[in-house]
């Protein structure tokens, strides 16, 4: 029964234990995992474990380019030589050449850490029409069916005010049907104010007299993503039709015939658009990254595709003698895939980007250095003076300790500018002086060690005296073995202080050289927030110098604090 | 006799050569992350393409930090040639005498010509310009474009449209609200951007404190009324979160966010797009500023002073702000800048409405005022705004308690 009963105690302390490990490691855990992450999956609620880094595909949102402003290279991409090269020979950015379509990947160069896309890998891309197949081109174009439609829409009247200036405007392109058929896109649909704009169509509709009884059906169609799509024009045209055949007033009859006519236009072009692609892909375009180049390899593509490069968020592909408008009104799909290797490359690729986007090797260097020079100085004080504090006895002695102690209650921000023109009046600014000569010696520590020498005997230390040991020789043969625990306790938390000191670091130093670990973390750190996946891998790589070394002195730092009396 | 003349003039020639060192400055700078990087990139070319200055770039920690250490310095006058401070602190550093002029070098006034003029005031201190701004980003709306698209609106323009759009833009499902209509950080800034709108958000107005008056009072009314109706939310941090999980339609925040902001929605097809804050009242597109200057210190020597004044004029040059603005996303202050036609590509191409970004400049106001006291009177706002939008005082109650808080700030460091 009795077993039974400390069986019962032992397993509480056991979920105990585990619980509170739960506690302590959980946060490291989750910054490690973090590490690994996007910068969205960091953000996305619920939070998860996983991360799109460590698998071998991903499927990326991307749209077709559909305007001619955005097929023209963009100023973001370009170098500051680049630009200041542009910007002096006056030159307009070059556009892209008119078979080459653009597809804009969506956060593929990311900001905060990993982009969506990395530079490495396949990608199988897929052009794709409304009905979900994949799309078609034309190879025999009809230029008299052309010149036929055009010379069909251009003979419909009346028209709305807008749509008879764009139709005017596009007669300059009459004899080039790529060109015309863009900007007829351009003014129709994608442009920057286009006609059928859901909300301007829709309102300006309404507007006509004898058009608010239609408000119900009409109002539903200014809800919808991006312009009105062909069905809905469609359906549009049969209310006005009806509201035509209601109505009386031949002034209301002629204004909505306007609206009619314009739709009416629209799908006859988009019609006669429709009917010239007769030409299926037969399978998707599969391309590969070439290291340290933007332009892709080809590796399984149609025949009409000619050559593929990236430029910052967009993938470009070029096709033989097909233009990019025959693509305009179809989807894409993009389908990452990557190998063992460069899954791996993906996992750890903020690890990466955190080391390069600072010097870390010197600040690997500094760290170590500072944090151990200042380490071996605070054993070498802080043990004579905790000895003196605890077996010498010189007047004021207890005093004096106390003043050392009343060190720790004061926040060290509050006397930074004092240590700031001290440091500058002895001239060490920018010196590893500044760095470690200040902290060599630690309040706490002190009186770490003053406990831990106060539990030596003082029996021991006369005994020792009358066999004729020095104090300086008791102190380093006796009583420094014997309390080697609290020592490496305490060189351990100046290690550790050291090792994290940001603001100090910040203050004394001006110059990269001199800098150490904590400043390079706050390079990961904005006025308008955290580049989080970074800062964690930063953080990771900061802490296993720390982590390693509390792994080989735990045992002593634990007994330590015991010694101490500290719990 | 010859041969000595050419025998002097090469070895002259040589030594000039030899000894022709560029005068070295230091630059105190608070740029991390990729504004650093692009920082880095321009004084690089700086560098590069001066034959007679170069430029150290030092960062010494963003914000408080840099503050912290210009005041230190200039205690112990080890301040360096030129450094990045915001309104305030530059304020402090004028009244300790360490900044030099602007105006004092001699092709200033061609340099001013090509910045807004209103920008140009937030680096005046006694009617003098102390302090060029550099990196300046303007307070707008965010807004996320499918969900205006889904409800069949056009982003706002007027505060009323503002309130309008986000009472429709606001989700109720099972009677718990799982989308609001706005969002807004319930800080200082947020405030003074809305008070701005309705004529207000200045501070101080020829010599006196105006907290509490009308403007200031509407516009607290006016976030009041949103966040009471249950169309806006308001919160002390960052919108993160709610940007991933789409739970806000419109967020008023900082243009340099943008980036941020795309990022924690990065691969989402719903994206992010900017307007100009709503105009209200006041009539026109009022946008408020936040950023640094950048100054000059006299403990410098004249010819470093001037190499400081070159290096500045080059910051500032137009194809210099175009670069800084597409990179960064604060405001190209240059008024050439929305003239280029990289510019016009860049807006074009821009599926973010960047061109809000230089909506207004020749009606900006800074946030942040050139008052050494002015963060006291700051954080008065803070407390009152947040008191106000927790229903702890009434909008009235809390523009007093501001307005008594700062006179107290500015009583105290006159006393001093």
């Amino acid at each position: 029964m009795k077993k039974q009963k400390k069986k019962i105690i032992y397993f509480f302390y056991y979920v105990a234990a585990v619980i509170l490990a739960i506690f302590a490691i959980g946060p490291l855990v989750w910054m490690v995992d973090t590490s690994f992450k996007t910068n969205s999956e960091v953000l996305s609620y619920p939070p998860s474990w996983g991360t799109i880094n460590a698998m071998p595909s991903r499927n990326l949102t991307a749209d077709i380019v559909k305007t001619r402003a955005g097929q023209s290279s963009n100023p973001s991409a370009l170098s500051l030589e680049a630009l200041l090269g542009s910007l002096s020979t006056a030159q307009t950015t070059t556009l892209a050449s008119p078979d080459t379509i653009a597809i804009h990947v969506l956060g593929a160069s990311g900001y905060r850490g990993t982009g969506t896309m990395p530079r490495r890998g396949t990608l199988t891309i897929s052009l794709i029409n409304n009905e979900g197949d994949l799309a078609s081109y034309p190879t025999k174009f009809s230029t008299s069916d052309f010149n036929k439609v055009v010379s069909e829409i251009s003979s419909i009247s009346p028209l709305s005010n807008d749509v008879k200036q764009s139709i005017s405007n596009l007669s300059q392109y009459t004899s080039d049907p790529q060109e015309y058929i863009l900007n007829f896109y351009d003014a129709f649909l994608y442009g920057s104010n286009p006609i059928f704009s859901r909300i301007n169509f829709i309102s300006n509709l309404l507007n006509v007299d004898g058009m608010s009884s239609f408000q119900d059906q009409l109002a539903i169609f200014k809800k919808g993503i991006g312009p009105l799509k062909g069905i809905e024009l469609k359906e549009i045209s049969k209310i006005l039709e009806n509201a035509l055949n209601l109505t009386t007033n031949p002034s209301v009859k002629a204004e909505i015939s306007k609206y009619l006519n314009d739709i009416t236009l629209y799908l006859d072009f988009d019609q006669f658009y429709k009917a010239q692609k007769q030409t299926k892909f037969d399978q998707p375009i599969e391309l590969a990254f070439i290291p340290k180049s933007n332009q892709l390899k080809i590796v399984k593509a149609p025949s009409i595709v000619e050559s593929a490069y990236t430029s910052g968020d967009q993938i470009y592909i070029t096709f033989n003698n097909t233009s990019f408008v025959w693509f305009l009104n179809d989807n894409v799909s993009v389908r990452a895939n990557y190998n063992f290797w460069e899954v791996l490359a993906n996992f750890f690729d903020n690890y990466v980007s955190a080391w390069n986007s600072a010097p870390f090797g010197i600040y690997y260097f500094n760290s170590i250095f500072v944090a151990v020079a200042t380490t071996v100085l605070n054993i070498i004080f802080d043990v004579m003076m905790a000895f003196a504090f605890s077996k010498l006895t010189f007047p004021g002695r207890d005093k004096i300790f106390m003043a050392i102690l009343a060190t720790m209650m004061i926040p060290y921000t509050v006397l930074l500018v004092a240590n700031y023109l001290i440091i500058h009046s002895l001239g060490w600014i920018n010196t590893y002086y500044a760095l470690i000569i200040p902290w060599s010696a630690t309040a706490f520590v002190i009186f770490l060690m003053r406990q831990s020498f106060n539990s030596i005997p003082n029996d021991l230390y006369d005994a020792a005296k009358i066999d004729g040991a020095s104090s300086w020789r008791f102190l380093w043969t006796i009583a420094v073995p014997l309390s080697m625990p609290v020592i490496i306790t305490g060189a351990l938390l100046t290690f550790l202080g050291s090792w994290n000191s940001f603001l100090w670091v910040l203050i004394m130093t001006d110059t990269t050289n001199m800098r150490t670990l904590p400043v390079g973390l706050q390079n990961f750190i904005i006025n308008s927030g955290a580049i989080f996946n970074q800062l964690m891998a930063a953080a990771t790589f900061t802490m296993i110098p720390v982590v390693i070394a509390f792994l080989f002195f735990q045992k002593y730092f634990v007994s330590g604090f015991f010694r101490s009396g500290i719990k | 006799m010859r041969r000595f003349y050419i025998f002097i003039f090469i070895i002259s020639l040589a030594a000039m050569i030899a000894f022709a060192q560029k005068i070295e400055i230091n630059f105190w700078e608070g740029m991390s992350g990729n504004l650093g990087t692009t920082l880095d990139q321009i004084t690089a070319m700086f560098n590069e393409q001066s034959t007679d200055v170069h430029v150290n770039l030092l960062y010494v920690g963003n914000g408080s930090d840099l503050d912290s250490k210009l005041i230190a310095a200039a205690e112990t006058k080890t301040l360096p040639t030129m450094a990045q401070a915001y309104p305030t602190w530059a304020a402090a550093l004028v009244s300790k005498g360490v900044v030099v002029p602007m105006d004092e070098f001699s092709d200033f006034n061609n340099v001013a010509s090509e910045i807004y003029p209103a920008v140009l005031d937030i680096g005046k201190i006694n009617s003098r310009i102390y302090g060029l701004p550099f990196n300046q980003q303007s307070y707008l709306l965010f807004y996320r474009p499918f969900m205006f698209q889904e409800a069949g609106l056009k982003p706002p323009t007027t505060l009323d449209e503002l309130a309008a759009d986000a009472k429709i833009l606001t989700v109720k499902e099972n009677g718990k609200v799982v989308r609001y209509g706005l969002g807004f950080r319930d800080q200082s800034w947020i405030f003074t951007v809305i008070a701005k709108q309705f004529g207000g958000g200045e501070y101080m107005k020829n010599g006196k404190i105006t907290i509490d008056s009308t403007a200031n009072l509407k516009a607290m009314n006016f976030l009041l009324d949103l966040v009471k109706n249950g169309y806006a939310y308001t919160k002390q941090g960052y919108f993160d979160n709610e940007l991933t999980t789409s739970s806000v339609a419109m967020i008023i925040g900082g243009a340099a966010n943008l980036p941020f902001d795309l990022s924690d929605i990065a691969g989402q097809s719903d994206g992010i797009k900017m307007v100009p804050i709503p105009v209200g009242p006041a009539g026109k597109i009022s946008p408020v500023l936040a950023g640094e200057l950048l100054l000059i210190f006299n403990t410098s020597s004249k010819v470093e002073q001037e190499a400081a004044w070159e290096y500045t004029k080059f910051l500032l040059s137009p194809s210099i702000q175009l670069y800084w603005a597409i990179h960064t996303n604060y405001s190209p202050l240059n008024v050439k800048v929305p003239t280029l036609p990289e510019w016009k590509t860049y807006v074009d191409q821009s599926q973010y409405g960047v061109s809000a970004i230089t909506s207004g400049l020749d009606n900006a106001m800074s946030y942040a005022q050139n008052l050494p006291w002015w963060t006291s009177l700051d954080s008065a706002i803070g407390t009152a705004f947040e008191d106000v939008m927790n229903s702890y005082k009434s909008p009235q109650e809390a523009l007093i308690w501001a307005q008594q808080q700062a006179e107290q700030a500015e009583n105290m460091f006159y006393q001093k």
